[in-house]
């Protein structure tokens, strides 16, 4: 009998993704929703979208979701989970969101240690809004180049690393405050 | 066995809240509002609720937006400043048809302001403040005892029709002490909350509570269904308090702490023969203009702590039928009784 060792995770809606050729996006809701699916987690978890390319990721993740404005991300998921704390709340936000107006929600719901988990998606850019550089966007770069393949391999590797099956078990399980995957 | 206690107006919202199962408080401190905010602080811990002193009121009124899309009820206050912050987070709140409470104790604006009370915030808690087709149930309480009873009425209209409310005090109603018979605040009656995203659990179907909507036939069409809502509360919510209207001349519109000097002011008035009278709008937002239908004054004066906002409305309800004057005091001035006598003396002589 052949076994079925790799297939699309449960928790990954079949709507193909708007994401842009190249973009990490679709991957990385991938290795979100297959954590779900291990952890078996999809029935109490509840996700918060961020404003930017993601903003409708409640059309892919399987989970309840809750659209959150812009870099608020963290404060809707501290209402959330100090309302239903028996829940896994997480947020998904980019680095327009976290990093540039969201900063402060960010860096307070790590000072307070709530119990959420922050999905931090570095592209450099404002995607949507035609690739205004952001905060995080590297300083010599002439330009920003979100389908640079060698960075987005290497963020790629990145993010498999961080979020290899065990510790991203521990990521979600152990909810830290504050997990950033620098791509 | 009902017993009036003694407390201060931030403290007797604080109480109703708890009382109205609020166990969610996200605050910010900012003067005069600061007894709530230390009330919630207070009590929560003991009664296993949640009190948050959030970093921004911005991040106080997005968690309260978390938690109203989690299903609980959820609460926030601030004064001014600090609702012109709230207000990007109010909007989305009305969007995504979450209920709440927000309590406005008012100070004097515009920017930093003063610390005094005052009621310039009126087109902001009517108006929207935020962006976008929206609305807020506005209730203005005149006593520390209305404090309480609308702070429970606030919970039950906000969960029955999912429109976030506020309770629209100043500085005076939020400081002062007045006894506050807490048998006679409303019940909490809780509504079914099947859209709330509190995980699946066995629900089969996602919940989503979002407020972007690309296409813009879907997002006129999800406009137009809040607005029959807000139709149904136009007439159904209008709340008033009206006294000495059958006979009136020149009926003075007042509400919160102000109406309490309006009274004075017409008790006295009355003795020297001038048929004044009240209207005192408890719900600002849906403003009470049935009661305007149903007067025939010879004018109006409207008596706000601002430079003349609720006038506005005093003259679409009243369809400029008779002329509106306005007088007031701004800036954390509260108005002697002297000067609306005055006022009403001088239109008195003009149009009686």
């Amino acid at each position: 009998m052949p076994e079925i060792i790799y297939k699309k995770p449960h928790s990954l809606s079949d709507k193909p993704f708007h994401y842009c050729p190249g973009c990490s996006h679709g991957l990385v809701h991938r290795l979100v929703t297959e954590v779900i699916d291990e952890l078996g987690i999809a029935d109490n978890t509840i996700a918060v979208a961020p404003v930017g390319c993601a903003v409708t990721a409640d059309e892919y993740f399987r989970v309840d979701t809750v659209q959150a404005a812009h870099g608020r991300a963290p404060a809707v998921a501290t209402g959330i989970k100090r309302a239903l704390p028996d829940r896994v709340v997480f947020t998904y936000q980019g680095d327009g969101d976290l990093a540039a107006i969201g900063t402060a929600e960010t860096v307070h719901s790590a000072a307070r240690g709530e119990n959420i988990t922050i999905i931090f998606i570095n592209n450099t850019i404002y995607g949507m809004t035609g690739r205004w550089r952001q905060p995080l966007c590297r300083v010599r770069s002439r330009r920003p180049r979100p389908t640079d393949a060698t960075r987005t391999r290497r963020a790629i590797r990145c993010i498999f690393a961080k979020c290899s099956r065990r510790s991203t078990a521990r990521l979600i399980s152990r909810a830290q405050p504050l997990t950033a995957c620098r791509i | 066995m009902s017993e009036a206690v003694l407390m201060k107006g931030n403290e007797a919202i604080g109480e109703a809240a708890i009382r109205s199962g609020c166990r969610h408080f996200f605050g910010y401190p900012i003067t005069p509002q600061t007894e709530l905010s230390a009330y919630m602080a207070k009590k929560m811990p003991k009664i296993g609720g949640t009190f948050l002193q959030a970093e921004s009121e911005i991040a106080a009124i997005n968690m309260v937006y978390g938690a109203a899309a989690a299903g609980v009820r959820a609460m926030t206050s601030s004064s001014s400043p600090g609702i012109s912050l709230k207000s990007e987070g109010i909007s989305y709140i009305a969007a995504a048809d979450l209920p709440c409470v927000i309590v406005n104790i008012m100070r004097a604006g515009p920017g930093l302001g003063g610390i005094q009370p005052a009621q310039s915030d009126y087109f902001q808690a009517t108006r929207g403040g935020g962006h976008g087709d929206y609305h807020l149930l506005v209730l203005a309480p005149n006593s520390v005892q209305e404090m309480a009873c609308l702070t429970a009425e606030a919970f039950n209209l906000s969960e029955e029709y999912r429109i976030p409310a506020m309770i629209l005090g100043d500085g005076t109603l939020g400081q002062m002490m007045e006894p506050v018979d807490f048998s006679l605040v409303p019940e909490p009656v809780f509504a079914e909350k099947p859209w709330a995203a509190n995980a699946m659990r066995g629900r089969g179907a996602q919940n989503v509570v979002k407020t972007l909507y690309l296409s813009p036939e879907e997002l006129e069409a999800t406009i137009i269904e809040r607005e029959k809502k807000y139709d149904i509360v136009r007439d159904s919510l209008q709340r008033y308090e009206a006294k000495f209207i059958d006979d009136a001349d020149i009926i003075l519109c007042s509400y919160g702490i102000t109406s309490r000097i309006v009274e004075t002011a017409v008790r006295e008035l009355r003795n020297e023969g001038i048929k004044a009278g009240i209207i005192r709008p408890i719900s600002l937002w849906p403003f009470p203009e049935k009661i305007f239908k149903r007067v025939r004054p010879k004018a109006y004066l409207s008596v706000e702590m601002s430079t003349g906002q609720m006038i506005e409305d005093v003259k679409l309800a009243c369809e400029c039928k008779a002329p509106v004057y306005f007088t007031g005091r701004t800036g954390g001035i509260i108005p002697e009784p002297s000067e609306i006598i005055d006022k009403v003396r001088e239109i008195h002589r003009e149009v009686c």
